[in-house]
C-alpha cells in the first residue's frame, strides 16, 4: 500500500451512516440470531466487531483487515521498516 | 471483617495478588504521579492557555491484554478518553520495539487520535527491570503551530493544508538528546517561538517527573505490584461504569441537535446521537449525522471516545476516570462525518463538533433517565478569539503575538440546582478556564474593559441554567482575531419545559461621550445606537431579539465562525454570550429565587414578570419584595398563552434599549423600575 488512503472526496449524501452488515450465526449468550459485523471505535481503537444486536455480546473483536478500510485514513509509510527515528 | 469483606479480600488477592487496601494505596499513587506531571507542565509552560487555561492533560497508560489503557491522568476531560487511543496508534505506528530509554515522541495528528493539531502529545517509555512499562503522555495545546491563523482555528480553512502543522508520531528526543531538525521545525513555523520552546520543554518536563515517581514507585514496591495495582484500577473503573449502565433501561434513545454554520457556508449542520443500551454494554451510534463540513468544524477520531465524558457525567459521577470507564463503550463513526471527518478535510475546529457531540449524547441519554437524572444542556461553545498580529507598542519591538481569549461557559440546570455559571462547558469537565485577562494584555496589545455576567442569558426554567457572560475587549494596536462561536441563531435547549439560552452575539461598540472608555453596557445590554452588530439575530429595529430577529440582519457576519477579522486600534469588540439551559417549568420556578436572581442583576424584573411570572412590588420599607397574589394570575395567564401559542421561552433582555438614554434608566435603582414597570403592566 501507498499513498491510496491519503486523501478522500467529501460524501456526496447529506446524512451519513454505518452500514451493519448482517451475519449468519447464532449468539451464544442470548441465543439471538440478529447478529451484525461492522466498524467501532472501542476503548482501545478502531476494530470489526461481530456482535449481536439484541445482547451485544461481542462474537467476535477483530483488528480491522486491509479491505476493511478501517478507519479509512491510512499511513503511506506504515509498513516500511523502521529507521532510529522512527 | 465481615462475610462481604473477606469475599472482597479474597477476589483481589486472587485476581491481582494483592489485598484490596494496597490496590488502592498503589493505584492512587499511579493517580497522584499523573497530578504531579500535571502540575509541572502547568508550572513550567509558557504560554497563558497553558497556564492559565490549563488547556492540558498527562496521562500514564499500561499495557493490559487489550491493549494501551490510560490508568491515571489528570486535565480537562476533552483530552481524558483520548489519551489512550494516542497512546496505541502512536505505538502501533511507530512500534514499541523500536522505542529506548529517554526517547520522546511527538505527535498531533488528528487522523491518529489527536484532538486537533494545536494538541501536541509527547510520550515517553518508561522501562523498569529492562521492560516498557508505562508510557506516559503529555499534552498541551501550543498557542501557535503556525498555519494563516494564529491559535489553531483558521475558520474558513476547507483543507488541513490550510491549518497548522500536522505531526505524525516523530521522535523528539532520542534518549534524552533533542532532535534538532525537529525542534528547529516547530520554532521556525511558529509566530511565538519562545512560547512554543518553554512549552515543548515543559512537556518535556512533565514526563520526566512522571518517569522518576514512576521509577520511584516500582523501585519500592515493586514493577509487577504497580502494574497489577493498575490492572485494579483499571477493572475498577469498568465495573463501576458497567454497573452505572446496568441500572439504565435497555434501548435505543436518539436526539438530534445542529451546528449553527461551519463558517463557509452559513447552514446548520445536523449532528445525531442514538444511545444503545444492551445490559452492561453501550454503543453510542453517531449515524445519520451530517456528512464532514466544508469550513473546519469536523473531527477526525477523538470524537469517538469524547461521547463518554456526558455519561459518566450522569451515571457515573463518583468514581475517578482511567481508561477501564472506556471499556462497555463503543463509537460508531460514519466515515465522512462530521465526526469522522475524511482527509484532506479542515478539522482544527474541534470545539464546536466536540461540544455539539457532549450535548446530543447527553439529550439521548436524558431520555432514557428519570427527570430527576437529566440534565440541561450546557452553552456549548459560545464563543473564543484567536488573537494574532504585530505588536507595535513601545518596547515590543514588533514581535509577532499570538493568544486566546476564552470567556468561559455555563452549565445547564439539574433538578436540583441552577446551572454552574461563568464557568466552563462540560466537554472540557470544568477544568479548562477562561482566560486570565491581564497575562492576555501582557501578550498582546488589547486591554480588556470588563468581564462580567450577562443578564436575561440563561435559560429560564424550574431551575435556570448557569448565566452567561459579557466580555469588552480594545484593540490598543491592529489584532487580527480569528472567531469561533455557535449558539447564535437560537441558544442550547432546555429539558422538561426549560427555557433557550440567550443566543450568543458580537458587537462593534462605539467609544464613550469621552472619547475613551466604550460605550456603557447593563450587564451586557449596549443601546442600539452604540453598537454595529458583528453576529447574531437583530430585528428591524436592529436590537438582538431571537423571536422576531433575523440572523445577520445588518452584521457583518451570517456566521458565527471566521478569521482576519481585522480590529482596528481603538476599536471595540463586545462578545454577549448565552449561558446554560434551562430545566422544568419556569412558571414552577420558587418566586423568592427569581427575586434574588433580580437582586443579582441575573434576570432581569421584565424577565421576571414575562418568564418566570414573578411580579415584583416594592414594599413600604422600599424593598423590592414579590407579590405573590399577582405572581399568582400572571402566571396564570402565562401558562394560558404558552397553551395558545406553544411557543418557547428563548432568554434575552427585552425589550432591548435603542439609545443611550434608554440604558442611563436601566441604571437606576430597582425599586423605582419595579414600580414603573408594575404601572406599564396595569
Amino acid at each position: 500500500m501507498g499513498i491510496e488512503r491519503l486523501f478522500f472526496p467529501r460524501p456526496t449524501e447529506r446524512y451519513v451512516s454505518v452500514e451493519r452488515v448482517p451475519v449468519e450465526a447464532t449468539c451464544p449468550a442470548c441465543g439471538g440470531s440478529n447478529v451484525a459485523r461492522y466498524p467501532v471505535a472501542n476503548h482501545i481503537g478502531p476494530r470489526m466487531v461481530t456482535k449481536c444486536q439484541d445482547c451485544f455480546e461481542a462474537l467476535a473483536v477483530d483488528r480491522p483487515a486491509p479491505e476493511d478500510n478501517w478507519p479509512p485514513f491510512r499511513p503511506a509509510a506504515l509498513d516500511w521498516p523502521a529507521s532510529r527515528a522512527g | 471483617m465481615s462475610a462481604t469483606d473477606a469475599n472482597v479480600q479474597a477476589v483481589g488477592r486472587e485476581r491481582y495478588g494483592l489485598d484490596v487496601a494496597s490496590a488502592e494505596v498503589l493505584a492512587f499513587a499511579l493517580h497522584n504521579t499523573s497530578v504531579q506531571m500535571h502540575r509541572a507542565l502547568m508550572r513550567s509552560a509558557f504560554s497563558a492557555v497553558v497556564r492559565d487555561v490549563m488547556d492540558c492533560t498527562s496521562s500514564i497508560n499500561v499495557k493490559t491484554p487489550h491493549g494501551w489503557e490510560t490508568v491515571a491522568e489528570m486535565g480537562p476531560s476533552l483530552h481524558a478518553p483520548v489519551s489512550g487511543h494516542v497512546c496505541n496508534f502512536v505505538l502501533e505506528e511507530y512500534g514499541e520495539e523500536n522505542l529506548r530509554k529517554g526517547d520522546v515522541l511527538i505527535h498531533n495528528d488528528p487522523w491518529r487520535g489527536a484532538v486537533h493539531q494545536s494538541d501536541v502529545s509527547i510520550l515517553r517509555g518508561v522501562f523498569v527491570d529492562g521492560e516498557l512499562t508505562f508510557v506516559l503522555e503529555s499534552c498541551s495545546h501550543l498557542v501557535d503551530m503556525g498555519g494563516p491563523v494564529a491559535g489553531g482555528y483558521p475558520t474558513g480553512a476547507r483543507y488541513t493544508f490550510e491549518e497548522n502543522l500536522r505531526i505524525p508520531p516523530s521522535l523528539l528526543y532520542a534518549e534524552d538528546v533533542p532532535v534538532r531538525g525537529m525542534f528547529n521545525m516547530l520554532l521556525e513555523s511558529t509566530r511565538v517561538p519562545q512560547l512554543n520552546l518553554g512549552d515543548l520543554r515543559a512537556l518535556y518536563g512533565s514526563v520526566v517527573v512522571g518517569e522518576r515517581l514512576l521509577e520511584d514507585l516500582c523501585a519500592r514496591e515493586g514493577r509487577d505490584r504497580v502494574h497489577r495495582a493498575a490492572l485494579y484500577a483499571l477493572d475498577a473503573a469498568e465495573a463501576s461504569m458497567r454497573a452505572a449502565i446496568a441500572r439504565v433501561p435497555d434501548g435505543d434513545y436518539s436526539a438530534e441537535d445542529v451546528l449553527d454554520d461551519d463558517g463557509v457556508n452559513a447552514e446548520p449542520l445536523l449532528v445525531k446521537a442514538t444511545v444503545r443500551i444492551r445490559r452492561d454494554r453501550m454503543e453510542l451510534d453517531f449515524s445519520g449525522t451530517e456528512r464532514q463540513a466544508e469550513g473546519n468544524s469536523t473531527t477526525a477520531w477523538c470524537d469517538s471516545s469524547r461521547g463518554i465524558i456526558p455519561v459518566k457525567m450522569l451515571l457515573d459521577p463518583q468514581s475517578l476516570y482511567n481508561g477501564g470507564a472506556l471499556r462497555p463503550f463503543e463509537a460508531v463513526m460514519p466515515p465522512g462525518s462530521l465526526v469522522l471527518g475524511l482527509p484532506p478535510t479542515s478539522v482544527s475546529d474541534h470545539g464546536s463538533i466536540g461540544t455539539r457531540v457532549t450535548n446530543v449524547v447527553m439529550a439521548a441519554l436524558n431520555k432514557a433517565l428519570p427527570d430527576e437524572q437529566a440534565v440541561a444542556c450546557d452553552a456549548g461553545n459560545p464563543m473564543f478569539l484567536g488573537l494574532q498580529g504585530v505588536d507595535t507598542r513601545p518596547g515590543r519591538g514588533h514581535a509577532p503575538f499570538g493568544t486566546f481569549v476564552l470567556p468561559g461557559a455555563s452549565w445547564g440546570a439539574t433538578s436540583k440546582n441552577d446551572g454552574l455559571g461563568f464557568s466552563t462547558i462540560l466537554m472540557t469537565g470544568g477544568v479548562v478556564r477562561s482566560s486570565v485577562y491581564e497575562h492576555v494584555e501582557r501578550e498582546a496589545p488589547v486591554i480588556f474593559w470588563e468581564h462580567a455576567f450577562m443578564i436575561d442569558s440563561a435559560g429560564v426554567g424550574k431551575l435556570r441554567g448557569g448565566v452567561g457572560v459579557v466580555v469588552t475587549v480594545e484593540a490598543l494596536a491592529p489584532v487580527e482575531i480569528a472567531c469561533v462561536a455557535d449558539r447564535i441563531r437560537v441558544g442550547s435547549p432546555g429539558y422538561g419545559g426549560g427555557g433557550r439560552s440567550m443566543p450568543t452575539l458580537a458587537l462593534l461598540v462605539r467609544k464613550g461621550a469621552d472619547g475613551v472608555t466604550p460605550a456603557p453596557s447593563w450587564n451586557g445590554v449596549t443601546a442600539v445606537s452604540d453598537f454595529s452588530p458583528v453576529f447574531g439575530v437583530f430585528d428591524e429595529q436592529g436590537r438582538p431579539n431571537p423571536y422576531d430577529g433575523q440572523l445577520g440582519r445588518g452584521a457583518i457576519y451570517e456566521v458565527s465562525k471566521f478569521s482576519r477579522f481585522m480590529l482596528e486600534a481603538g476599536q471595540v469588540l463586545r462578545i454577549c454570550a448565552g449561558g446554560g439551559a434551562g430545566w422544568g417549568d419556569a412558571l414552577e420556578r420558587e418566586p423568592v429565587r427569581v427575586l434574588n436572581d433580580v437582586l443579582d442583576e441575573f434576570v432581569s424584573p421584565e424577565a421576571a414578570l414575562a418568564d418566570y411570572g414573578v411580579v415584583l412590588a416594592v414594599a413600604d420599607d422600599g424593598a423590592v419584595v414579590v407579590d405573590e397574589a399577582a405572581t399568582s394570575r400572571q402566571r396564570q395567564r402565562l401558562a394560558e398563552e404558552r397553551q395558545r401559542t406553544g411557543r418557547e421561552t428563548i432568554s434575552c433582555f427585552r425589550p432591548w434599549p435603542l439609545t443611550g438614554d434608554d440604558v442611563e434608566r436601566l441604571r437606576r435603582p430597582l425599586a423605582e423600575r419595579v414600580e414603573e414597570l408594575r404601572a406599564r403592566s396595569a
